[in-house]
């Protein structure tokens, strides 16, 4: 297939609204169309797909694909795959963008390798030079930067929280494109059952939060996260914990922070008890701030952290709880 | 479900909680490190282990690297594989080319109704060589395991989706990658390390591996390896609450409070 020069954003449209990895997604494409001298085609897939119309225009989109399939309810890998494919034929993109999140980490290989594109994974920026994509990547959770050049065909996952979004222009307005469904593949080998949803909004919560406490294995308890949330409440902060801490059930699943977590970059990120272990890390090293207190001085969060205290938490938090109330008093 | 032979693929990486430095020679990341199994892949070793237990598949771990990788292959014997192959070849940060092998390696030896491999190798973290083995064998894959059920039709998978969880089902034969959620990984026990002591790691040799149809490779132009140490302002004190001042301090200052 000949690569034309338009971006075609893949977003998940579980939430009935653009959300924050979309509208990154947009900006993302938006400046590489611009820099390709092209156009950015939007496709939400899932129930409210039709939604997000509106909004998609104001944050950049160009064209609106509508093909049949793309609001069934829940997650069909096989059927998604093919109307993605369906509206590259029609639309010759040269680069397809997803969020590396759990939609687009599953429907980017597919795409990528029916369309013998190059994907490239775990991106944080992508410009384009005299036509000539360079993707800047993270292996090793960050600790090793990358950048590759792709000169053909690319499929891009971008990270959430990696690409500044700017204002909305309610004024923008989209075409609709609209594409024939593909014909039924035959036999999907995999078979959506159902869709749970955590219903408390907390990953919103976080992905919003301007400010998060976090508690890590270090807490011990889930009374301690009670003391925690004291904190978070006198800083005005979200509360959330390591996966440590979700696996022993001190704090919800929907409040993890990491990898297979929610992905936030608040303007404070204070760590208690976190050791700051790298699937950890892959889900705040965004934030502006990190603070961290930990008993252990040689815990690697200190390599990430803006200011640490080296400090049990059974001592630092009540009396850091007590500095607050002063200042507020 | 009946499954009869079960493959894990299993990756080798530096120490991803080491201090990265880059090889000026040849631009490799890493490669003073101690090298351990890849975190996920011990998660899908497990699944694997778990499977076996319920239907007395065979379960063979195929790992793509170096000698070195020798006593972590045995330890995924004493987990409870029955057979570890090793392809020597030096793709650590390759993941096509590891993709490459082991597609190749897995049409060699045939018949896999599940593999399993970790949702995302703890170097590369790009998450390519479940899909593309799937994909260059014409399975059916699935990322991002949670949970393993067996049912009667196959595998009823767990996968996270935007603000919740997924289920499906999956027929084999299927590939699933697997999520550090998936389970805890067995730690063997002293007497099942003493027997896999001595066995034997088989060599697979390949015959030529076919190109993976499609993906085009792209230029790496450069690798770099940030420093984070030393940006940490430690506040100090004399006593607690000395300390807590000072963070009090700074927090305000960043909070605005």
């Amino acid at each position: 297939m000949a690569a034309g020069t338009k971006v075609l954003v893949v977003s998940d449209a579980n939430r009935g609204s653009l959300t924050g990895a979309g509208r990154e997604l947009l900006a993302l494409a938006r400046a590489m169309a611009d820099a390709l001298d092209g156009s950015v085609a939007f496709l939400a897939l899932g129930a409210a797909a039709a939604k997000l119309a509106p909004e998609a225009a104001a944050a950049g989109a160009d064209e609106i694909v509508d093909v049949p399939g793309a609001d069934r309810p829940g997650y069909h890998p096989e059927l998604f795959a093919a109307l993605i494919l369906a509206a590259c034929r029609e639309l010759t993109p040269r680069v397809i963008v997803f969020s590396h999140a759990p939609l687009g980490l599953d429907l980017a290989p597919r795409v990528a390798f029916a369309l013998g594109a190059r994907w490239a994974t775990n991106c944080v920026g992508v410009t384009v030079e005299a036509g000539v994509l360079r993707c800047q990547r993270h292996e090793v959770a960050g600790k090793v930067q990358l950048v590759e050049s792709i000169d053909g065909l690319a499929v891009v996952t971008l990270r959430p929280k990696s690409v500044d979004v700017p204002a909305l222009q309610p004024e923008r307005r989209a075409a609709t494109v609209v594409i024939a469904a593909p014909e039924a593949a035959a036999g999907e080998g995999i078979t959506f059952v159902e869709r749970h949803q955590d219903e408390g909004g907390a990953v919103a919560e976080l992905e919003q939060a301007e400010a998060i406490v976090t508690g890590g294995l270090g807490m011990g308890s889930a009374a301690a996260f009670d003391k925690l949330q004291a904190l978070a409440r006198a800083l005005g902060a979200s509360l959330a914990g390591s996966k440590q801490a979700v696996d022993r059930g001190w704090i919800s699943a929907d409040r993890q922070v990491g990898i297979t977590g929610t992905t936030v970059a608040p303007k404070l990120y204070l760590a208690v008890a976190v050791s700051g272990a790298l699937q950890h890390m892959a889900g705040c090293q965004k934030s502006k701030v990190i603070v961290a207190i930990n008993k252990d001085p040689e815990a690697p969060i200190f390599r990430f952290a803006r200011y640490g205290v080296v400090a049990n938490w059974e001592e630092m938090v009540p009396a850091l709880l007590a500095q607050l109330a002063q200042t507020d008093s | 479900m009946v499954c009869q032979k079960l493959a894990v693929l299993f990756k080798v990486v530096p120490d991803p909680e080491g201090v990265f430095k880059i090889d000026a020679s040849d631009g490799v990341p890493g490669k003073d490190l101690p090298q351990i199994p890849s975190v996920f892949d011990e998660n899908a070793v497990e699944a694997g282990v778990l499977i076996k237990e319920a239907t007395h598949c065979k379960v063979t771990v195929l790992c793509v690297g170096q000698a070195g990788a020798e006593p972590m292959l045995r330890r995924t014997l004493a987990m409870g594989a029955d057979e570890a192959i090793l392809i020597e070849a030096d793709t650590a940060w390759d993941s096509l080319g590891a993709a490459r092998l082991l597609a190749a390696a897995l049409r060699q030896l045939g018949g896999f109704d599940v593999v399993l491999c970790g949702r995302e190798a703890a170097d590369t973290g790009s998450g390519l060589v479940g899909p593309y083995v799937a994909q260059a064998l014409g399975m059916s894959f699935l990322t991002l395991a949670q949970d393993i059920k067996l049912v009667k039709d196959g595998l009823e998978v767990k996968r996270p989706c935007d603000n919740g969880h997924d289920v499906f089902i999956c027929r084999p034969p299927v590939l699933l990658t697997v999520t550090a959620e998936a389970n805890r990984a067995r730690m063997p026990s002293v007497m099942k390390m003493l027997k896999v002591k001595n066995s034997p790691i088989r060599r697979l040799r390949l015959d030529p591996p076919p190109p993976l149809p499609g993906p085009a490779k792209a230029r790496v132009l450069g690798r770099s390896t940030p420093s984070f140490v030393g940006q940490c302002s430690f506040l100090g004190g004399a006593s607690v609450a000395e300390k807590a001042a000072a963070l009090a301090q700074a927090l305000r200052a960043e909070r605005g409070i």
